[in-house]
């Protein structure tokens, strides 16, 4: 049964980019166009780990984070922040909030299919 | 005092000194003919310097007012142009690279599956237990034992009819023992003879010596006539021995013959087997190596399809920069009429609410007029 990884991002081309990566793996890839967008796409389903741009309308990855480590069924879900920032500053944010991993754009799928590995729920 | 009362104190000044000059010609010259004319042409010439610089100033004001005005304008007009050509131009790329990655996903999942069933051929090809090379090697070595097998049981013929033709020597002998039958049966008749004579010249005394001759001479007659039917057998069975021989040895020499073809023609079938397994063995060599290289492209082009985020945000980052302009500008112009003061534009507020948006470590670098250098590993932080 192939392991579900649930990307968000407001960007349709990055979602696109990220299941290319993960489905070319084996992964079941589940899609959120922002946070509050995946919240309500987290009803229970098993997902094995989540991949999160930062900077999006309506709910950004910080606020999204906190609020799946608030949820039950989700609280330990992996969760990687995948973004263009880089300020050391904004990553301590996502670190204290719960992520597991902070990947800066662009990424190599390689890579981040060996981070996906890592963290990836049993 | 700023430009406009600097220009309003000139005019009135240049009138004030004309009537000053007129006053003074007046009362140093007296109420002569002289001072009465230098006086109003000095006080109208106060005046008319006053109005000209009042012009002047009129002109001045309108030129501001002007400026102010179109700058507003430009902050309405232009840099709303902008930045909806800049919206635009990011929406179309966002919807262009999105509809390319969606195809790219395609072919991606088709390359994939290419890909899969690629390995799945080349394992058919390469499998040490079920792939076409070891199938091959079983299948020479299998024909090979045949073929030993064979050479084996051909050899196996050969020793078989050597040995029978070693028969030949027995057939000899045997020839030669009937020859001996006839010959001692032949003297034994003589000697029965000799017998029959002696017991004819003993009379009735040789009688029954005759009668042991006569039995001994039948037994001679009898046993040259074994030892004939002995040579006749011995001829007999030469003959079916030499005719066997024959019929093996036609036999062997066309087996051997055969042997040769059968060997020639799985050599063949085998080479051209073996041809069939190396040309297989490349093309899926080939096949692995494409697969490699198309699996790095893929990746390649999926790290390119990546900058369209980056250069999406900087230009919402830009648009919002641009659309700070107009009401700086209209701010300006309310505090012009209002004030008659102009307002320089704070350029760094702006450069610095422009710097607070950026999120890339490159755009600093964009920002001073560095070079980025593109960085090639993925910078990932495990917490």
């Amino acid at each position: 049964m192939a392991k579900t990884v649930m990307i968000v991002d407001d960007s349709a081309s990055m979602r696109e980019v990220v299941g290319i990566a993960l489905r070319s793996a084996g992964y079941a890839v589940l899609e959120g166009k922002d946070g509050k967008d995946a919240l309500s796409k987290l009803t229970g389903q098993k997902v094995h780990l989540i991949i999160s741009d930062v900077n999006m309308p309506n709910m950004d990855g910080i606020e999204f984070l906190k609020a799946v480590k608030q949820m039950g069924s989700y609280k330990f879900t992996p969760i990687i922040m995948l973004t263009t920032e880089s300020a050391e500053a904004k990553k301590r944010e996502g670190q204290a909030a719960g992520a597991r991993a902070w990947v800066v754009k662009p990424f190599k799928p390689d890579q981040l299919l060996g981070a996906v590995q890592k963290l990836c729920l049993p | 005092m700023d430009i406009v009362g600097r220009a309003g104190v000139q005019a009135w000044s240049a009138t004030a000194l004309g009537v000053v000059a007129a006053v003074a010609v007046v009362a140093v010259g007296g109420l002569a003919w002289g001072p009465l004319l230098v006086a109003p042409v000095l006080a109208a010439a106060g005046v008319l310097v006053s109005l000209r610089q009042r012009r002047r100033e009129a002109l001045l004001l309108q030129s501001m007012a002007d400026y102010v005005a179109a700058q507003e304008h430009f902050g309405q007009e232009l840099a709303p142009v902008w930045c909806r050509h800049i919206e635009t131009s990011r929406e179309q790329m966002e919807g262009a690279v999105s509809a390319l990655s969606r195809q790219f996903a395609g072919i991606a999942a088709k390359l994939d599956e290419a890909v899969h069933t690629a390995s799945m051929e080349t394992s058919i090809v390469d499998d040490h237990e079920t792939g076409l090379a070891a199938v091959f090697d079983r299948s020479q070595r299998e024909l090979d034992a045949v073929i030993a097998s064979q050479q084996a049981a051909g050899q196996s013929l050969v020793a078989m009819l050597h040995q029978v033709q070693g028969l030949d020597r027995f057939i000899q002998e045997l020839h030669e023992m009937a020859a001996d039958v006839a010959k001692i049966a032949q003297q034994t008749n003589l000697l029965s003879l000799n017998a029959a004579i002696e017991a004819a010249r003993g009379g009735e005394l040789g009688r029954g010596f005759a009668v042991v001759a006569q039995e001994f001479r039948m037994l001679s007659l009898q046993s040259g006539d074994t030892g004939r039917r002995i040579a006749a057998k011995v001829d007999l069975i030469s003959k079916a021995i030499t005719d066997t021989c024959k019929v093996v040895g036609d036999s062997v020499s066309q087996e051997d013959q055969s042997m040769e073809v059968a060997r020639a023609s799985i050599g063949k079938v085998l080479h051209d087997f073996k041809g069939i397994t190396d040309a297989l063995q490349r093309a899926s060599q080939l096949l692995k190596d494409e697969s490699v290289g198309i699996k790095r492209e893929v990746n390649d082009a999926l790290v390119q399809l990546q900058f369209q985020d980056r250069v999406s945000q900087i230009m919402t980052q830009v648009i919002t920069s641009i659309g700070r302009i107009p009401p700086l500008m209209q701010e300006q112009a309310e505090i012009y009429a209002q004030s008659g003061l102009l307002r320089p534009l704070d350029t760094e507020s702006l450069l610095t609410e422009l710097k607070k948006t950026y999120v890339m470590s490159d755009q600093h670098k964009v920002h001073q007029g560095e070079v980025v250098a593109k960085s090639e590993e993925t910078e990932i932080t495990f917490f």
